[in-house]
Parts: structure tokens; sequence; C-alpha cells
């Protein structure tokens, strides 16, 4: 089963996100700031990440730089930042550090499923490829 | 050349007496023995002599006894001596201005004769001398002018640097504003459509607790929304003096109750320690206002101490102001950010990954400084804040209308 970690520090959010992708199908694990979100990558290895940027202790973009800088093997792990900064120096600060998408809130929750099962099926490309080898 | 051989020369020819006393400057010719062997008209006109002083023989010393008396002698004997001795040392010609005691400026040049004697000549330079002291003068004025506005000058471009810097800062705070406040509203908002959209995409029969669930959330991001929406108006209204602060008996300990257990159903995680027992039960103030003071230093206290779930939240009354202290263990202010903590829209650099609009503490500020009050703050980076606030319990306004209308 694909294991989608969601972090952000607003619980409402996060619940009604991890309930929306629990409905669809997917396991979940849920971090309320970019250092619990790390530990969870390190210890259970999700599929995907969907992650907010303003959260106290470590945020999105420290995160992210966090995994590109010392935990390269958790690098291949798609990273969409879900934020409400909507501004255009976020979004391309966040894109151009490898964040797979940057999808802003209020969000539709099919964009996000729809987002999701995009990076699912490209991991199963890669999952085919690599066995392929 | 002896006395007779000139004074024969000037008798013979009338024209040298002409020559003599059509001459602008004044001249004088003395024996070694300083004896008067002839001057001119000048001379004598400059140093008003009568003829008798003009008589060949006459001692210089005679003459410049005579000039004393007038009030007309050199300042400076001295000196007037020096240029007669220069020019004697040297056998030949040595010039002097020389200051008379009417403050006329005599310009002497002697000329040394070999037998000991001297011719000399006296030209009043006065004017020449005042004028180039006045040139001089009108120079100086004229520098020191300009040193005076160049310096102006330099001070009003420092000025409007600063005032530019300020502007600039301004500009960049209002755009982290605009970004901050656009986030803060968009929170709630993504809030409700979530819940919105989980009501709509639920499949099949929905569970009564499920959309109470719902709506509940979605009747909190509105109120959360109200609040922002409510604080960023208070701001601007306050901004431009455009804020009615209406005074009235407020029930301050119960406000205060009211709005720790507000804070205490929003965050669960934080844990308020009330000791308000010694406050008044009543003070006067804008209820509203006074709310959302207390309010958001609550909100503050819990916002930015994540993981120190202890909130201490105390008061006194001392005579006639009371003190309401709020103490979190957070993560506290950068010293030299302090300062500045009350500016609008600024926020400390340990807020960083923290909600928030720089405008909720410049809010209080304003509203605690209406009512004749004062803010405080002391915080230590990584170790907390305390937020005090000290308030007048009558207001002077208040007693002022209402001795007004005893008199009336």
């Amino acid at each position: 089963m694909t294991t989608i970690l969601c972090i952000d520090d607003e619980a409402e959010i996060r619940e009604l996100i991890v309930e929306e992708l629990a409905e669809a199908g997917f396991a979940t694990l849920e971090a309320s700031n970019g250092r619990e979100g790390l530990e969870l990558l390190i210890s259970k290895w999700p599929d995907i990440v969907i992650c907010d940027i303003t959260m106290p202790e470590m945020d999105g973009h420290q995160l992210l730089a966090e995994i590109q800088i010392n935990y390269p093997e958790l690098s291949n792990v798609p990273f969409i930042f879900l934020s409400a900064m909507t501004d255009k120096q976020n979004i391309v600060t966040g894109l151009r550090a490898g964040a797979a998408d940057y999808l802003t809130k209020p969000i539709d929750f099919e964009i996000l499923l729809a987002k999701i099962e995009g990076c699912v099926a490209r991991l199963g490309n890669d999952i085919r490829n690599d066995r392929a080898f | 050349m002896t006395d007779e051989r000139i004074w024969t020369v000037r008798r013979q020819d009338g024209l040298l007496d002409v020559a003599l006393d059509n001459m602008p400057h004044g001249l004088c010719m003395f024996s070694a023995e300083k004896k008067l062997i002839l001057c001119n008209l000048s001379y004598a006109q400059m140093y008003d002599l009568p003829v008798d002083l003009t008589a060949p023989g006459t001692a210089l010393e005679a003459i410049l006894d005579h000039r004393a008396g007038l009030g007309i002698g050199p300042l400076h004997t001295a000196t007037y001596f020096d240029v007669v001795g220069e020019a004697a040392q040297k056998g030949g010609r040595a010039s002097q201005n020389v200051i008379l005691q009417d403050a006329r400026v005599v310009r002497i040049t002697h000329s040394s004769m070999k037998d000991g004697g001297y011719v000399a000549t006296h030209e009043d330079i006065t004017e020449s001398v005042r004028n180039a002291e006045a040139l001089l003068a009108h120079k100086q004025t004229l520098e020191a002018t300009v040193t005076l506005r160049t310096r102006e000058v330099e001070e009003q471009a420092r000025e409007l640097e600063r005032l530019l810097l300020q502007e600039r800062n301004i500009n960049e705070l209002q755009r982290q504003f605009v970004a901050l406040a656009s986030h803060e509203f968009r929170t709630p908002l993504a809030i409700i459509d979530g819940a919105a959209q989980r009501l709509l995409r639920a499949k099949g029969e929905m569970p009564s607790q499920f959309v109470r669930e719902k709506a509940e959330q979605i009747r909190s991001s509105v109120l959360r929304i109200v609040d922002l929406m409510e604080s960023i108006l208070a701001a601007s209204r306050m901004e431009n003096g455009a804020i009615q602060i209406r005074y009235e008996q407020c029930p301050l300990k119960a406000m205060i109750e009211t709005c720790c257990h507000r804070q205490s159903s929003i965050s669960k995680s934080h844990r308020i320690l009330l000791n308000i027992d010694s406050l008044p039960e009543y003070m006067e103030g804008d209820k509203l206002a006074l709310e959302q003071v207390f309010s958001n230093l609550l909100s503050n206290a819990v916002k930015y101490a994540p993981g120190n779930p202890d909130i201490h939240v105390s008061g006194s009354a001392e005579g006639d102001v009371i003190r309401v202290v709020v103490q979190d263990n957070g993560v506290g202010i950068d010293a030299d950010d302090v300062p500045k903590i009350f500016q609008r829209y600024f926020r400390a650099r340990t807020s960083t990954g923290i909600p928030g609009t720089g405008i909720g503490l410049h809010l209080v500020k304003q509203i605690v400084e209406l009512h004749q009050g004062l803010i405080e703050i002391e915080s230590q980076k990584g170790k907390g804040t305390s937020l005090i606030v000290t308030l007048p319990i009558r207001q002077k306004t208040l007693l002022q209308s209402a001795e007004l209308s005893n008199v009336a």
C-alpha cells in the first residue's frame, strides 16, 4: 500500500487531508513540523510527502534542504509542497530545491489526489524499470 | 650734500617745490641728527603740522610730540622706529605699514642717505587697507556661510537617506505583511474548504457526528477569519486615528478569565495557569479593545511556545494601577529584536515558521497607550517571553467628563 506522510502544523488541515487520503485507499503518517516529519521519513520511509511550509521548529523549505544535503537516499521520495504561501518567491524556492510540485491552500482534494496518483504512477514505472535491469 | 646746498637748489628752482607739493604722498627728509631738512605739503597736511613745524631744522621729536598731542602719532612708537633702524642698517630702503592713533594706516618707506640722514615717503593707505580688510571679512563670512550651508545640505541629505531607508523598510514590511496576511486568511479558508469538500464528497449516508464535526470546523475557522479581519481593520483604524475608544466599567477579572478559557479551548496542548485573585473586579476601559489586548497576548504566548505547555497569567493591583503579566517559556526574542517588537508588521527572527502578520503586538500597544497604560516586554531567546501590561484603574478623561457634568 502506498504510504503518504502529511506534514502540517495545523491539526485540522492535517486531519482533513489524512481523512481524504485514507478514504482514497492510502496509508497515512502525520507530523506537525519539519523535525517530526524528518524522523518519520527516516524511520518509516513513506512513498510520498505532502508538506506545509510555515511551521515552527523546522519549516518546509528547511526540511527539503535537510533531505537533499544530509539524506540523499530520501531525496527520491516525491515531495509536494502544500502551503498557504502563494507568493512567487516561495513557489520558485520550493520547486528549485527539488519539490515535485507546489500546491496552494485552499486545495481542491480532487486535484491533490490527482497529483498523488500521478506520482504513484511514476513511482510504479521506476519500480518496473528497476526490475527490468 | 649740506643743508645750505639743498636749500639753495630749492630756492633757485621753484619748480621743485611745485613738484614736491603736488605729490599725493607725504615726503620728508631728515638729517642724521633727526632734524627736518624738508617736507612737502602732503606731509604737513597728513599730520596737521603748523608752518613752524615744517621749517628746516625742526626736530623729529618735536613733530612726533605735536602729532601725539593731536592723537595722530604712530600707535606703536617702537614699530615706527624699527622701520628707521632697519633702513639704516641695510643702508637702503625699508617699508612698513604703521598704524596711527586715529586708526589711519600709513605706509612709510625710508631710504637711508650716505650721511646718515634719510628720505621718507608717507602714503595714507587706510582706504585700501580697509577695503582689503572688508574683502577679507567678506570672504571669511562667505566661507563660513558656504561651510554652514554645506553642512546643512549634508545633514538634509543624511536625513533624506534615513527617511528613504525607513520608507524602504516600511515598504518591505508592508510587502511581507501582505504575504503573511494572505497566508493567515488562506489557512482557515483551507479548513473551511476542506471540511466542505469532505461533506460533498462523502459517499453514502453520513454519520451525524461526522457532519457535526465538519460544521464545527467550518464555524471555528470562520471565527478565526473574523478575528483576523477585526484585528487588521482595528490596526488600520488605529493607524488612521479613526478608532473610537469608549470607556465603560469593564469586568476585568471575568474578561481575563473568558479570554483564558477561549484560548484553552482552542489550544489543548497548552495549560494556562491563572493567578489573578488580587485584581479588582472592575476597571474603566473599552471592553472590546481590552479583550483584544488580553486575547492577543494569550494567543501569542501559545503560538510562540510550541512544546512548552505552561503559560502563566498573573495580575496585581498597586494603588491606582493594575498589572497583568503573561509569561511563556517559548522561543523568546533576540535581544536586538526586542526594541522593534511593537513596530507595525515587525516579526522577530525567532518567529520563523510560526504564522503571524506582525500587527498583533502593535495593536496591543496602541490600545494600551490609548488607555494611558504601559506595555513592557522581557524576553530571552530560547527561554521565553513576558509581556507586562500596566493600566490605570480609572481613566482621566472619564473623571474629567464626570467633573464637567458635576459642574454643569
